[in-house]
């Protein structure tokens, strides 16, 4: 009976370790993050997929009817494409963005639009393969349905894409409100960050109506323009965040000494606001600049509160020491004054 | 012999667990707690994750039908 109560107190120990090591965990979940970054990267290399096997499929049909139309070239650029597929399934499978995004920029769009304009060439110059009509309407009807199939493919990847940005900004902003909320606790102003955020979510509700009506009609049109907005107003938040958290640091920071910090800071910050601040079309790799300069920042504005904290504890130490010293002094002579009486 | 060692698995779970949960507080406990502390936990990487996901390709593919 006593071994089992004890059993029992030790579980609820261990249990209550449980409970609080939980509450201690930061809110925001970093795996959504990742799940919605690896479903974005699936989307999108399903999206070229639709595109490879169009064009793959076009090929097959020019090579069954018009033989004479396909050369090595345009042939071998099937299997071409195909292992461009391959490699960029592995990054997808790994996650990296980076890569994927280097690998389609430097390799697979050259080779899609070679394939492309080989294509285009064929139909352009069709009258020169004395096709009977008979075999081009054959062709042709062949034609239409794998457009058709392309169309819906397309369609349904741009649906997805869709749903995996409502899910991003849900999670960008869940995280935002979270973030907020410390700033807050901290007594820091959050009202310009709080209006950047409302700004860019009135334009988000545009695009989710969009997608939930499905009217994907101009969808590629509205997405590429708010993906734009988004990572400019996420930079400009980025910035605002990290001058309200160094004002806050300010004051101690030129008390101990640690003011070059803030210069590298302000570079960091400086060269945010320049993306943030720019007009026209998104130009990819831009943001990354950005970011980077993101990172450096927190890491700098992370080193530089750690060493002011460590600075006002020595402060306080030492205050406290020679409060005691006096004090010691103080008793000693009032009982050297008592002794004499 | 087996609640022995039962009892002395989840004393080291929950001390585990205890001292994990309190460790990344341990900075306040360093401070003066009426005063707000900019930790820099607030600085970590998680807090803000990269907002780029990418887009869709837009390279254009050979849809026209032969002249």
């Amino acid at each position: 009976m006593m071994k089992n109560i004890f059993l029992m107190l030790v579980m609820m120990i261990a249990l209550t370790g449980i409970a609080v090591a939980d509450t201690n965990d930061t809110e925001i979940n970093d795996t959504d993050a990742y799940t919605i970054q690896s479903q974005a990267l699936n989307v999108r290399y399903d999206h070229l997929q639709c595109k490879v096997s169009f064009t793959i499929g076009q090929i097959e049909l020019f090579e069954e009817y018009v033989p004479d139309a396909v050369n090595d070239n345009l042939s071998d650029s099937k299997e071409t494409l195909e292992t461009d597929m391959d490699n960029l399934k592995k990054y997808v499978d790994d996650v990296n963005k980076t890569a994927f995004d280097k690998y389609l920029e430097d390799t697979f769009r050259p080779d899609f639009q070679k394939a492309t304009q080989m294509l285009n060439s064929i139909k352009e110059d069709f009258r020169q393969y004395n096709v009977s009509n008979e075999t081009k309407t054959e062709l042709i009807d062949e034609l239409k349905d794998i457009r058709e199939e392309y169309s819906e493919c397309v369609s349904d990847k741009e649906f997805k894409m869709g749903t995996v940005m409502e899910r991003h900004m849900e999670n960008w902003n869940r995280q935002w409100g979270n973030a907020i909320e410390r700033m807050k606790q901290k007594g820091m102003n959050t009202t310009e960050i709080e209006a950047l955020i409302a700004q860019i979510n009135t334009k988000n509700q545009e695009l989710n109506s969009l997608i939930e009506s499905k009217n994907l009609t101009n969808f590629m049109k509205y997405a590429n323009e708010f993906r734009q907005d988004h990572l400019r107003y996420a930079a400009k938040i980025e910035a605002e965040k990290l001058k309200t958290y160094k004002g806050m640091l300010n004051s101690e920071s030129k008390r101990y000494n640690l003011s070059d910090r803030n210069d590298n800071i302000d570079k960091h910050i400086s060269e945010i606001e320049k993306y943030a601040q720019k007009d026209g079309k998104y130009q990819e790799k831009e943001f990354e600049h950005a970011w980077e300069n993101v990172k450096e920042a927190n890491k700098e504005m992370k080193d530089l509160s750690k060493d002011v904290l460590k600075e006002r504890t020595r402060e306080r130490m030492h205050n406290d020491s020679d409060y005691e010293e006096e004090n010691e002094d103080d008793e000693n002579n009032y009982e050297g004054r008592g002794s004499r009486r | 012999m087996k609640a022995a060692a039962t009892i002395f698995i989840a004393i080291i779970i929950a001390t585990v667990l205890l001292v994990s949960g309190c460790s990344k507080n341990i900075e306040t406990q360093t401070g003066d707690f009426n005063e707000p502390q900019v930790l820099n936990e607030d600085f970590d990487d998680q807090a803000s994750a990269n907002p780029d996901i990418g887009m869709l390709d837009d390279s254009p593919v050979s849809e026209d039908l032969p002249q």
